[in-house]
C-alpha cells in the first residue's frame, strides 16, 4: 500500500471538526485559535521541524480541549463558577436513589454473603473494641491523685551472697522515717498494709470482711481521698483513729453521725472515727474501706521493731517535683547500705512509680497481657477485615460488567468510584452498628473472662467510638478501594469484554496470599491455645509432691486459733473428714524466707536462703508431702516444739549433708536438730524451680487449717466443715472462704494463666471463626462461578469425588502453604509462652501438627460442604443455570 | 517556572502590561511573555484565550479582526482606558509585594 502523505490542510480541516463540537466554542473562537494553531505551526517549520511533526505538537495544546471549552464558558457566563450546561451534576439525586437500591438489591440476592461480609467484620470491630476498651479501662487506674507523678513505691532488689537475686515489694519497718530524715529528694513517706479478716464491732454489728488499709497520718498528705466528715489532721498523732469510707460509715453506723464514735477491732483495740471519706473509686490500685494507724499492729505498746528484716506492706514516697527518680532510688541505695550485712545480702533500691503501679507491679504484670490482647485483637480484627476486602473485591470484580455499562451510558470515573465507595461505607456502618450491640452482648461474657469490671456505659467513650469509627472506615475504604479504582478506571469496551465480564474463575495472587496469611494468624493463634490448655492442666495436675485433692482450707479467725484443738476434735467426728492439720502459710503459696541460716559443717564461705514456714501437728501426714528420712513432727517428742527443724531434700543438698538427722541447724538464733527430711514438694507456682525448705513446729502461729477429707465425699465432707466453723465461730469466717484446695490454687496462683488461656481461646476462636466463614464465603462464590464448568466436566464424565477433590485441592493448598509458614512464628510463640515456667510441658511436634491438622480440617470441612454440594448437583441444572 | 496560583495571579497584569505598548495578538502576546520572562513564564497557550475572552466582556480591552497579507484573520487586542486603570491599581499592589520582598530580603531593615 502506498504511504499516504501528509496534507496540513485536510489535518487542519479535521482538527476543526473537532473543536466545532465543543459547546463554549464559537465560530469566531475558533478562527482565533485556528489562527493560532498555523502561527504555531509554521513558526515550529521555521525551526526546521517537518510539517507533520509541527502540526502533531501544536495540537496537543488542545488536548485538554474540555476545559478549553468550560474555560470558555465560564468567560462568558453571568455567574462565577456556573456548571456548563453539558456538564453532569456533581449530585444526582436520582442516582443516589439508584445506587442505594442497586445496593439493597444486592445484599438481598446474596444474603449468606452479606451476613459473612458484615457479620465478620462487626465481630472484628467488636472484638477490638473490647479490647480498647479494657486497655482505656486498665490504662486509667491511679488518675485521680494530684500529685501522682510524685509518688512512688520504695522497692529492693535483694541480692544474697551466694548470688541469688529476688524482687522484693515488701519492706522495711525502719525505711520510711529513714528516708524522711535522709534522702533530699523525698518529701513525705508513708507506709501501707492492706490486712483482710479484722473483725470490726459497733456494738451488736460486726463484720470480718472490711479491708483495712493501715497506714501513716502523712497517707492523706500524699494521696487523694477526700473527706467528706471530719479532717485528716487529727489523724496526726493518734494511735487509734480510723477514717471509713461512706458504704462503711452507712454498714456500722446507718444514718447515726460517725466521727467521735468508737470501732472495736478484734475486740481489743478502740478506734476513733475522726473521717468519713468517699468511697475509693473503682480505678484505683489500693482499695479499702477503712484507714487506720500503720502501728496498730504493735499495740497495745506501740512499739515498732527497728530491725531492717523483709517484712510484707509498702512504702510510699513523696518525691520533690521534678525530682530525678533513679538518681533519688540511687541515692538511697548508698545511704541505706550500711543497716545490711554486706557478708549476706546488699539490697538495691528502686522506685516504681505510683502511675506504673496497677500495670507493671513487678510481682504480676498486667501490661504484658494487654499488650498480647491489644495484639490478638488487632489480628482479629485483620483477619476480618482481609476477608471484607476478599469477599468485597471478589464480588466487586463480577460488577465489572455493571460498571462498564454505567461508563456506556455515560457514568464518569468519579461517580463509579464514589458508588463503590459510597456501598463500602454503607456496609462498613452496618458493619460498626452490629459491633457496638455485639460489644455490649460480649462484655459480660468478656468480664467473667477476664475478670475485669467493663461498664456497658463505657461504650459511649467518645475516644473508644472515634477509633471504631476510624476502623470501620479503614476497612471500609480498604475493602471498596479495588472496584473502586481498577474497575472505574477501566475502559468500557474492556470490562465489558466477555472473559472479565464473567469474573474471576480463580483466586488470584493478592486474594490467595490474603488467605494464606489469615490462616496462618489462624493457625498462630490455634498453637498458643493448645500450648495454654495443655499447660494449665498440667499445672491442674501436675504432682507438687503433696496430694492438693480433697484438702479443704479453713482460714483460722483469732477464735478458732486459740480454740485450734476443739476445731480439730470437732471435725475429726465426722466420718467424711480423715486429718486435720494447720500452718502459717498456705502450702500453695510460701514465700517467706529467712537468709540467718547456719549448720553443723557449714562451709564458712557458704550462705544459704531458705523458705520456711510453721506448721502443727499432722502437717506431712495430712498433706501427704513424704518424710524420706527420720521422722515427722510428733505429739510424742514434745522437744520438737523447741528444737526440731524439718528440711526439704534440696536443703539437703544444698548444705551438702550426708546424713542430715540430728544434724544441728540454726536458724534465726534459735538452735535445734533436723529431726526429718521432706520430699521436696513444689510450694511456689510451677513458675519456679524448688527451693530450700525449712519446718518449724509451733501451732501457736499458725493462721490456717488443712482438713483431708475422704475421696468422694466432697459435698459432704465441705458440709461439715462450714458447720463445724459456723458453730465454734459464727459471724468471724465467711463461708467463701472455706475452698477446696485445688480451686483455691487456680484461683488464686493461676489466675493469670486462666485469664490468658480463656482469652486465647475465645481469641483463637473467634480468629478460626472469621477466617473459615471468610473461606466459605469465597468458596461459595468461586463454586457458583464454575457451575458451568462443573456441569460440562459431569456430562464427559468426571465423578463427584473427583470434582470435589479439584474444588477443594486449591483451598486446601492454601492452608497447608499457612500452617507451614506459621510454624516458625507458632515455635517462637511457644517458647516464649513456656519460657516462663520452670517446669512445663514440652514443645512437641506433636502439638504443632495438632494446630497444622486442625486448621486444614476446619478449612476442608468448610470448602468441602460446598464443592460436595457442587459436584452432586445434576449437570443439567447446572448448565440451565443463567 | 511559575506556580498555577501565580500563574492565574499574573496572567491578566501581564496581559494588560503587554497591551499597553500597543495593539497585539494572541500568538504573539504568548510569545512575548515567554521571551521577555526567559521562558520562566510559560503559559498553557490555548488557554489564554478564554481570558482574553473574559477581559473583553469585562472591558479592560477591546478586540478588532485584521486581515493579514497572507488572508488570515487575526483578532487584535487593545487596552481600553478602563483596563490602563485596572493595570496601574494592579501594577500597585503587584510592587507593594515586590517592596515587601526587597525589604525582607535586606539584611540592613530589622523586623519588628
Amino acid at each position: 500500500m502506498e504511504k499516504q502523505t501528509f496534507d496540513l490542510e485536510s489535518a487542519i480541516g479535521g482538527w476543526r471538526t473537532d473543536m466545532r463540537r465543543k459547546e463554549a466554542v464559537q465560530d469566531g473562537d475558533l478562527t482565533e485559535l485556528e489562527g493560532y494553531l498555523r502561527d504555531k505551526i509554521e513558526d515550529l517549520v521555521d525551526q526546521g521541524i517537518g510539517e507533520e511533526e509541527a502540526f502533531r505538537r501544536a495540537e496537543a495544546e488542545f488536548r485538554a480541549a474540555g476545559k478549553l471549552d468550560d474555560d470558555y464558558f465560564r468567560a462568558r457566563a453571568t455567574r462565577r463558577n456556573g456548571r456548563p450546561p453539558w456538564r453532569a451534576p456533581r449530585f444526582v439525586p436520582a442516582l443516589a436513589w439508584q445506587y442505594l437500591k442497586v445496593l439493597l438489591r444486592k445484599s438481598r440476592r446474596q444474603k449468606m454473603f452479606f451476613a459473612i461480609n458484615i457479620g465478620g467484620l462487626a465481630l472484628g470491630l467488636a472484638v477490638c473494641l473490647l479490647a480498647l476498651l479494657w486497655i482505656g479501662n486498665e490504662a486509667g487506674f491511679d488518675r485521680f491523685h494530684e500529685r501522682l507523678a510524685d509518688i512512688a513505691q520504695v522497692y529492693g532488689e535483694m541480692k544474697y551472697a551466694n548470688g541469688e537475686r529476688m524482687t522484693w515489694t515488701g519492706s522495711f519497718y525502719p525505711l520510711s522515717a529513714e528516708l524522711k530524715a535522709k534522702s533530699p529528694e523525698v518529701l513525705e513517706t508513708t507506709r501501707v498494709s492492706i490486712v483482710q479478716g479484722i473483725q470490726i464491732r459497733n456494738g451488736d454489728k460486726v463484720f470480718t470482711d472490711d479491708e483495712i488499709l493501715l497506714a501513716d497520718p502523712s497517707f492523706f498528705k500524699m494521696f487523694d481521698f477526700p473527706f467528706v466528715l471530719g479532717s485528716p489532721l487529727n489523724a496526726v498523732g493518734s494511735n487509734s483513729f480510723a477514717v471509713i469510707s461512706e458504704r462503711m460509715a452507712a454498714k456500722y453506723f446507718g444514718t447515726e453521725d460517725p466521727l467521735g464514735k468508737t470501732l472495736k477491732a478484734d475486740d481489743k483495740l478502740d478506734l476513733t472515727v475522726i473521717g468519713v471519706m468517699k468511697n475509693v473509686p473503682r480505678r484505683s490500685s489500693l482499695q479499702f474501706d477503712c484507714v487506720a494507724p500503720f502501728v496498730v499492729q504493735f499495740a497495745p505498746s506501740f512499739k515498732e521493731p527497728d530491725h531492717w528484716g523483709g517484712n510484707p506492706f509498702a512504702t510510699y514516697v513523696l518525691l520533690r517535683p521534678g525530682a530525678d527518680q533513679a538518681a533519688a532510688a540511687a541515692n538511697m541505695t548508698r545511704f541505706l547500705a550500711g543497716h545490711f550485712d554486706p557478708s549476706k545480702l546488699a539490697v538495691d533500691f528502686r522506685l516504681l512509680p505510683f502511675s506504673r503501679k496497677h500495670l507493671h507491679e513487678p510481682d504480676a504484670p498486667l501490661a504484658p497481657i494487654m499488650r498480647l490482647f491489644g495484639l490478638v485483637a488487632a489480628l482479629i480484627l485483620l483477619i476480618a477485615g482481609i476477608n471484607y476486602m476478599n469477599l468485597s473485591t471478589a464480588r466487586g470484580a463480577v460488577r465489572a460488567r455493571e460498571a462498564g455499562i454505567r461508563k456506556a451510558v455515560g457514568g464518569r470515573k468519579a461517580d463509579l468510584m464514589k458508588q463503590f465507595l459510597g456501598e463500602s461505607l454503607v456496609y462498613s456502618a452496618l458493619a460498626l452498628a452490629l459491633a457496638l450491640g455485639l460489644t455490649l452482648l460480649l462484655l459480660p461474657v468478656f468480664n467473667q473472662v477476664m475478670g475485669s469490671e467493663l461498664r456497658p456505659s463505657l461504650i459511649a467513650n467518645p475516644w473508644a467510638l472515634l477509633s471504631a469509627l476510624g476502623l470501620a472506615i479503614v476497612a471500609a475504604l480498604a475493602a471498596g478501594a479495588y472496584p473502586a479504582f481498577v474497575l472505574a478506571g477501566q475502559e468500557p469496551r474492556i470490562v465489558l469484554g466477555a472473559r472479565s465480564a464473567a469474573g474471576p474463575r480463580g483466586l488470584g495472587i493478592l486474594r490467595k496470599s490474603l488467605i494464606v496469611f489469615q490462616f496462618a494468624l489462624a493457625c498462630i493463634l490455634i498453637v498458643g491455645m493448645i500450648i495454654l490448655d495443655r499447660q494449665i492442666s498440667f499445672i491442674k495436675n501436675a504432682d507438687l509432691g503433696y496430694d492438693r485433692h480433697n484438702l479443704i482450707s479453713v482460714p483460722l479467725s483469732r477464735s478458732l486459733r486459740k480454740n485450734f484443738e476443739t476445731l480439730r476434735t470437732e471435725l475429726l467426728r465426722h466420718p467424711s473428714i480423715q486429718s486435720v492439720t494447720s500452718s502459717a502459710q498456705n502450702p500453695i503459696n510460701i514465700n517467706s524466707n529467712v537468709y540467718d541460716v547456719d549448720w553443723e559443717g557449714r562451709n564458712p564461705a557458704q550462705t544459704l536462703t531458705m523458705n520456711f514456714d510453721w506448721v502443727g501437728f499432722d502437717y506431712f501426714e495430712t498433706l501427704r508431702i513424704p518424710i524420706v528420712e527420720g521422722r515427722p513432727f510428733s505429739r510424742q517428742f514434745q522437744a520438737d516444739l523447741e528444737s526440731g527443724f524439718i528440711v526439704n531434700e534440696t536443703a539437703v543438698r544444698m548444705m551438702g549433708l550426708e546424713h542430715p538427722i540430728g544434724r544441728r541447724l540454726t536458724v534465726f538464733g534459735s538452735e535445734g536438730l533436723i529431726v526429718g527430711v521432706a520430699k521436696d514438694f513444689h510450694f511456689e507456682p510451677l513458675r519456679t524451680p524448688i527451693k530450700p525448705f525449712v519446718f518449724f513446729l509451733n501451732p501457736n502461729r499458725v493462721s490456717e487449717c488443712f482438713v483431708r477429707i475422704s475421696p468422694g465425699a466432697e459435698g459432704e465432707a465441705m458440709r461439715d466443715v462450714k458447720s463445724v466453723v459456723g458453730t465454734l465461730a459464727s459471724g468471724e469466717t465467711s463461708e467463701s472462704d472455706i475452698l477446696f484446695l485445688d480451686d483455691q490454687m487456680m484461683r488464686d496462683q493461676y489466675q493469670y494463666e486462666e485469664r490468658i488461656g480463656s482469652g486465647t481461646r475465645m481469641a483463637s476462636l473467634l480468629a478460626v471463626l472469621i477466617a473459615s466463614a471468610g473461606l466459605f464465603g469465597l468458596a461459595a462464590f468461586l463454586t457458583e462461578r464454575r457451575t458451568k464448568e462443573i456441569g460440562i466436566r459431569k456430562i464427559v464424565g468426571a465423578s463427584e469425588s473427583r470434582i470435589a477433590l479439584e474444588l477443594s485441592r486449591e483451598f486446601a493448598g492454601l492452608v497447608i502453604l499457612a500452617d507451614l509458614l506459621a510454624l516458625p512464628a507458632a515455635y517462637f510463640l511457644g517458647r516464649t509462652l513456656l519460657g516462663g515456667y520452670a517446669y512445663h510441658i514440652p514443645l512437641s511436634w506433636s502439638l504443632f501438627a495438632l494446630a497444622a491438622a486442625s486448621s486444614l480440617a476446619i478449612a476442608v470441612f468448610t470448602v468441602g460442604f460446598l464443592t460436595i454440594r457442587a459436584a452432586r448437583r445434576n449437570p443439567v441444572e447446572a448448565l440451565r443455570y443463567e | 517556572m511559575l506556580s498555577k496560583a501565580l500563574v492565574a495571579a499574573s496572567t491578566k497584569p501581564m496581559i494588560l502590561a503587554i497591551l499597553k505598548r500597543g495593539e497585539n495578538y494572541g500568538y504573539r502576546i504568548i510569545q512575548s511573555v515567554r521571551e521577555i520572562s526567559g521562558g520562566e513564564v510559560d503559559w498553557s497557550e490555548p488557554m489564554l484565550y478564554p481570558v482574553l475572552q473574559r477581559l473583553e466582556r469585562d472591558g479592560l480591552v477591546n478586540s478588532r479582526w485584521k486581515m493579514t497579507e497572507r488572508g488570515r484573520f487575526r483578532k487584535y487586542y487593545r487596552l481600553t482606558r478602563q483596563g490602563a486603570e485596572e493595570l496601574g491599581r494592579d501594577l500597585a499592589q503587584w510592587k507593594a509585594v515586590d517592596f515587601a520582598f526587597h525589604r525582607l530580603l535586606d539584611p540592613a531593615v530589622e523586623l519588628p
